[in-house]
């Protein structure tokens, strides 16, 4: 078997490397909780004993997701215009109202106007 | 500077109303918590505030991406022949669904090699181990109450509360239970047996008496009793008889008295006459036309 030719020290070195990070998964409290994350997966068909990296998976996309909304404003706040932005970059298509109006005739021409 | 997000608080309080209630379903429960941890994780990269629905709209995102990444690690598992998903299953996943946002990865394509190791090529697991050593935990904000394993709200179907390891360990727990065998009555659902106008399978009928396959045994391994294949309703006698001669077959209702020959039209209708010739030989037996 060709696995079997070069058993080197890279092998145990990531396999220690991969342990370690097994282990500082244990550690680490995602905030998506695991009970949450538990019901996602088992609506999804998926069986895992430890879930754990999932958790952190999801968290990381979303951070990642959210540092792209960031605007030049000091006072931060999500709007659905810079949601909306960011998603199509990541091929997810959200549709939003453009504006509020405040009666069904506001913007059309007055002489159309029913009164 | 405002330690809170406005939203946070406001879902905060709803879901503490969602919960002192029971009639969230479990899909607005999950989403409720959901949405919780979103807005943390907001308020974590540096939003003070934001919209109701650029908040919702987050949360179905962030569900449907983690539902997107089970869906692709349990497909790579079946499909190796497994049920239980093991890390590179989960890996192969990541990697499936990272590289379609964020247009490739570094370690896709030499991942499968047979000299190459998980770690050392996989670009996805090194992004999360960075995330992890370098970020602060931020745990959940409100403890997760644990739903009530024998009521039949919460995450639990009603029909879960008799799994546990009852069924053994090839059955995941997440499947419902069983459909009880005992009679057609269901202890979970009791009208579940019975149909509106008393119909059920000919096979567990009273008519039908034979032993059919395994229906008729209970669970103590004694034959099911059912009506001893009696008849219900009562009938009238039936004599057959054969007639000596001519083959005359006659069917005599008993309860229209056999004596009274006299009246032979009437006995002439109720009888059905087959009438047949046959020679016999001079031994007396029958010879065939």
């Amino acid at each position: 078997m060709n696995h079997n030719q070069q058993p080197g020290d890279g092998t145990h070195e990531d396999d220690a490397a991969l342990s370690d990070f097994l282990a500082s998964l244990m550690d680490y409290t995602p905030t998506i909780p695991d009970e949450l994350v538990e019901h996602y997966l088992a609506k999804s068909g998926f069986q895992c004993p430890d879930v754990r990296l999932q958790c952190k998976a999801r968290q990381a996309a979303v951070v990642k997701d959210k540092r792209d909304k960031q605007q030049k404003d000091k006072r931060l706040i999500l709007t659905m215009e810079d949601l909306s932005r960011a998603l199509r970059e990541y091929g997810v298509n959200v549709k939003h109202q453009e504006y509020f109006a405040d009666s069904p005739s506001t913007g059309m021409d007055p002489a159309s106007r029913d009164e | 500077m405002k330690s809170k997000l406005r939203k946070e608080a406001k879902t905060q309080s709803s879901t503490t109303t969602t919960t002192t209630t029971t009639t969230a379903t479990p899909s607005e429960l999950s989403f409720a918590i959901a949405r919780i941890a979103v807005s943390q994780i907001c308020q974590s990269v540096g939003f003070k505030a934001t919209q109701l629905s650029a908040l919702e709209t987050l949360t179905l995102v962030a569900t449907k991406y983690l539902q997107a990444i089970a869906g692709s690690a349990a497909s790579f598992t079946n499909s190796s022949n497994r049920t239980q998903s093991n890390l590179l299953d989960l890996t192969n996943a990541l990697h499936d669904v990272v590289s379609l946002h964020s247009g490739g990865l570094s370690g896709g394509s030499i991942l499968h090699r047979p000299t190459s190791t998980l770690l050392s090529t996989s670009g996805v697991l090194k992004d999360l181990a960075n995330f992890v050593y370098f970020h602060d935990e931020i745990p959940f904000a409100k403890p997760i109450p644990r739903p009530d394993r024998t009521s039949s709200s919460g995450n639990s179907s009603p029909g879960t509360k008799k799994l546990d390891c009852s069924r053994g360990s090839n059955v995941p727990k997440w499947l419902p239970g069983f459909p009880n065998g005992n009679n057609g009555v269901d202890e979970i659902y009791p009208g579940k047996g019975k149909r509106k106008n008393g119909e059920s399978l000919w096979e567990e009928s009273v008519l039908v008496g034979s032993d059919l396959g395994w229906k008729n045994w209970n669970e103590n391994g004694r034959k099911r009793v059912v009506g001893e294949g009696k008849v219900e309703t009562g009938r009238g006698k039936v004599r057959f008889k054969m007639g000596s001669r001519s083959g005359v077959c006659r069917l005599e209702n008993n309860k229209n008295n056999v004596n009274d020959k006299s009246n032979g039209i009437d006995e002439e209708e109720k009888i059905l006459v087959y009438k047949r010739r046959r020679r016999r030989d001079d031994g007396g037996r029958l010879i065939n036309l």
